[in-house]
């Protein structure tokens, strides 16, 4: 049989009291106060952040971390072009886009990000603009319309999956100034998916349906799209972790059809369902990673404003049978 | 002992709900400001402290299909073409 030592290399320590959450991070012990054995682990939840100036759904969101999100276009029911940025306690309105946009894609930081597609009236759109913290700029023609597409990356190592106008599987890339197509197309549509990856060539697609709920995802290893752990909660039109890789991501909000407040994390295998948003929605956006994540605005019924914030903290948790 | 409180409240942002509060009780918010709240003392307590109006679970539901009515008439006037932007609010059953 395998014991803790063979595991760790090491006995478990017997002590009167806990450690702090910090030094028994990864460790077990054993409380021969309690009589309990326990560890330390990274307990999440989501919290309450600063409101959005303006309330909308099917925005675009960008930003690595948490304190560095971008809000950016969506409707309410008007196809809007405001930009916000969030610095961990509010949003700021800046300069809006140039054109409003439902549904766009949005993908990179703060002050390199790259949004385009969506729609503004009764046709999709080509279009994509640069943004670097400040000022909107450098827009270039997409070689097909887009609506609802996904885009991972960097502004310039951008992974674009097209997806709408449904049915689409195909596959752009953007370097900063041109897009050429992709290697290969997605192995199916992915309308109102979502995505996470660090470039072009490292990315997690998921969300993929187009009406239903469907638990697939899809790897991208920048030549060919390989089957993802699956989904609990099968869903689309939630919104991710935009900063994180392939291989740690976090999903959240959707609809399953029902709009849903389930939260699921990747850790490149396989989901792990997380604490739940205290609000589900759909048509919303996210920033941040995987441990550290910003879920604004989306749609419950009404247009939304409010923010949630997905946060862990240390914490000393009694081990159990069950 | 019921399972939840229902009540209404507004939220208004940064610290309305906080880790602590996700981690001492259930919490869900649909539309018409109604919250679920898991039903111990600190969920009674934490809707207190918001200005929270408590409602019976049938008020509540009633508060949420008065706001989901109002929002799928609002989409059924719209045009075809705005209509094709977005779907119909669906119907919301508290738990």
């Amino acid at each position: 049989m395998t014991t803790y030592k063979d595991l760790s290399g090491k006995f478990v320590r017997s002590v009167g009291s806990d450690p702090s959450a910090a030094v028994g991070e990864g460790e077990i012990w054993y409380n021969t106060s309690s009589n309990t054995f326990k560890t330390s682990i990274d307990v999440f939840a989501w919290s309450s952040g600063g409101a959005m100036g303006t309330a909308r759904r099917q925005l675009g969101g960008f930003g690595h971390t948490q304190n560095t999100g971008v809000a950016v276009c969506g409707q309410n029911p008007p196809a809007l072009s405001l930009t916000e940025e969030y610095d961990g306690s509010s949003w700021s309105e800046v300069n809006n886009s140039p054109q409003g946009r439902i549904k766009p894609f949005g993908n990179g930081s703060l002050t390199a990000a790259l949004i385009g597609g969506g729609e503004s009236g009764p046709s999709s759109l080509n279009t994509a603009v640069e943004y670097d913290g400040t000022n909107w700029a450098g827009g270039t023609t997409i070689p097909q319309n887009v609506n609802g597409g996904t885009g991972v990356g960097t502004q310039t190592s951008t992974l674009l999956c097209v997806g709408s106008p449904s049915p689409n599987t195909a596959v752009l890339y953007y370097d900063g100034s041109s897009w050429t197509a992709g290697p290969a197309a997605t192995p199916v549509n992915v309308p109102s998916s979502s995505g996470c990856g660090t470039s072009q060539t490292s990315a997690l697609i998921f969300g993929t349906a187009a009406t239903t709920a469907d638990t697939r995802t899809f790897e991208w290893d920048g030549s060919s799209w390989t089957a993802g752990g699956a989904l609990n909660t099968g869903r689309n039109n939630g919104a991710s972790s935009s900063g994180s890789p392939a291989t740690d991501a976090l999903y959240f909000a959707g609809v399953t059809p029902s709009v849903t407040n389930a939260t699921e994390k990747y850790d490149g295998t396989s989901w792990a369902t997380q604490p739940s948003m205290a609000q589900a929605r759909r048509g919303i956006g996210g920033a941040g990673t995987s441990g550290s994540a910003l879920a604004f605005g989306g749609y419950n019924g009404s247009d939304l404003a409010s923010t949630e914030e997905f946060s862990g903290t240390k914490t000393v948790k009694t081990l159990s049978s069950s | 002992m019921a399972l939840f409180i229902y009540g209404t409240a507004t939220n208004t942002g940064k610290g309305f709900f906080t880790y602590q509060d996700r981690q001492d009780f259930f919490l869900s918010n649909y539309p018409a400001n109604i919250w679920v709240i898991g039903n111990n003392e600190k969920g009674a307590i934490w809707l207190a402290s918001k200005n929270g109006v408590e409602k019976t679970k049938a008020e509540a539901q009633a508060l949420v299909d008065a706001e989901v009515t109002a929002k799928q008439t609002e989409w059924d006037a719209l045009s075809d073409a705005e209509k094709l932007k977005d779907a119909r609010p669906t119907q919301v059953t508290l738990p």
